[in-house]
């Protein structure tokens, strides 16, 4: 390579880096969009296993062929969780009357596995909507599926007992038939905003010459 | 002018005192919990009479203890944290609602059931306990939503194909 095609890799470089590095400051610098956070590329998440409430898998072949959305939080949670289960449920009901709704999913992962057993999930979550799942299993795996996506969560108190907090990213996850995260709604998780992600997400899925 | 004055200050001075003087809550409510719950939140708007007050603490015979808790966003996580009392100044309207303060249900003994009514005391350093009726509000409503005791709603997804 000459130099001149070198000064040019370089500076296509550099102004990329700079690019995305703006993007992302910005994403963090100012409150999200209309339509949330819809990421540039979709982002693969690596191999996880957790399991549904009904005692099945839950892992990446679940989330192919169909737009998912994934909510991170526990069932002892009396304020937050609740509250964005109910935005999540208007998001389902306002998918649904629109007909968009047909092979969508939604999920409750819970970051609190020590409590939240199938059995509990499958009371808790119905209860906002019965088109949702719960999903639970081993620490390892939820942290390593929760950390690729961009939740934290932690427990401030330890975890004996029945009544310990947990700290944790508040963050709607909405993946694409990929598999792959397209975009993330963080709080206060609005319904319309919600809905008009999902609406470009999908649009700019269905456009794309390599979407599968 | 004088005249509307008068009559102003008139319809104040007989309004407060109809009022009791003391803090008052309003819009008292909770989202209906899932079965097995051990947890709810109550939510109210609450407005300091006339004199500075403190709310001291909360609670209920729905549940085995209520503590008041504050959501707070740190490090871009939520969590959830109980603090001690809470300074009401006169007149100082104070708004519990959800993702900010809430008055924290630990050990439901029953589930909060949409259309109930339940009693909350709060407790204040001047005025004492003031009793308060929480009205239950809708979790679901709609498509998907379970309601009720005994609906055999509970079976999880809608959808049940094969496999994944």
């Amino acid at each position: 390579m000459n130099r001149q095609n070198f000064a040019l890799l370089a500076f296509a470089l550099v102004a990329a880096t700079a690019g995305i590095a703006a993007g992302i400051w910005s994403f963090r610098a100012e409150a999200p969009a209309d339509a949330g956070f819809i990421y540039p590329e979709p982002r693969p998440v690596p191999a996880f296993e957790l399991v549904r409430h009904d005692g099945t898998r839950f892992d990446s072949r679940t989330l192919a062929g169909r737009w998912s959305f994934v909510y991170f939080g526990f069932t002892y949670c009396p304020d937050v969780c609740p509250t964005a289960l109910v935005d999540l449920s208007r998001v389902q009901q306002s998918l649904e009357r629109e007909g968009l709704d047909r092979d969508t999913r939604y999920y409750f992962v819970s970051v609190d596995p020590k409590r939240d057993t199938p059995a509990r999930l499958a009371e808790y979550v119905v209860h906002f909507n019965s088109r949702f799942w719960g999903v639970t299993g081993d620490l390892p795996e939820l942290e390593r599926f929760a950390r690729a996506v961009g939740v934290g969560f932690s427990y401030p108190q330890g975890t004996d007992g029945d009544h310990y907090p947990v700290d944790h990213t508040s963050l709607v996850v909405l993946f694409g038939p990929d598999a792959k995260v397209h975009a993330v709604f963080p709080s206060p998780h609005r319904p319309d905003v919600m809905i008009e992600g999902f609406r470009r997400a999908t649009a700019r899925a269905a456009a794309s010459p390599l979407s599968r | 002018m004088q005249r509307f004055l008068l009559a102003a200050a008139c319809l104040l001075l007989a309004a407060s005192a109809a009022a009791s003087g003391g803090p008052r809550i309003a819009d008292a409510w909770a989202r209906a919990t899932p079965p097995g719950a051990a947890t709810g939140a109550v939510y109210f708007v609450l407005t300091g009479g006339d004199t500075g007050d403190r709310l001291l603490g909360a609670s209920s015979p729905v549940a085995e203890r209520a503590e008041l808790h504050a959501t707070t966003m740190s490090d871009g996580m939520m969590r959830m944290r109980a603090f001690q009392d809470l300074p009401l100044a006169a007149g100082e309207t104070v708004r519990f609602e959800p993702g900010g303060r809430h008055v924290m249900l630990i050990g439901l003994k029953q589930p909060l059931r949409e259309g109930d009514t339940v009693p909350l005391t709060l407790t204040f350093e001047r005025a004492g306990a003031i009793e308060v009726r929480v009205e239950v509000r809708s979790a679901g409503a709609g498509h998907g939503a379970a309601h009720g005791a005994g609906h055999g709603d509970g079976h999880g997804s809608g959808d049940h194909h094969g496999g994944h």
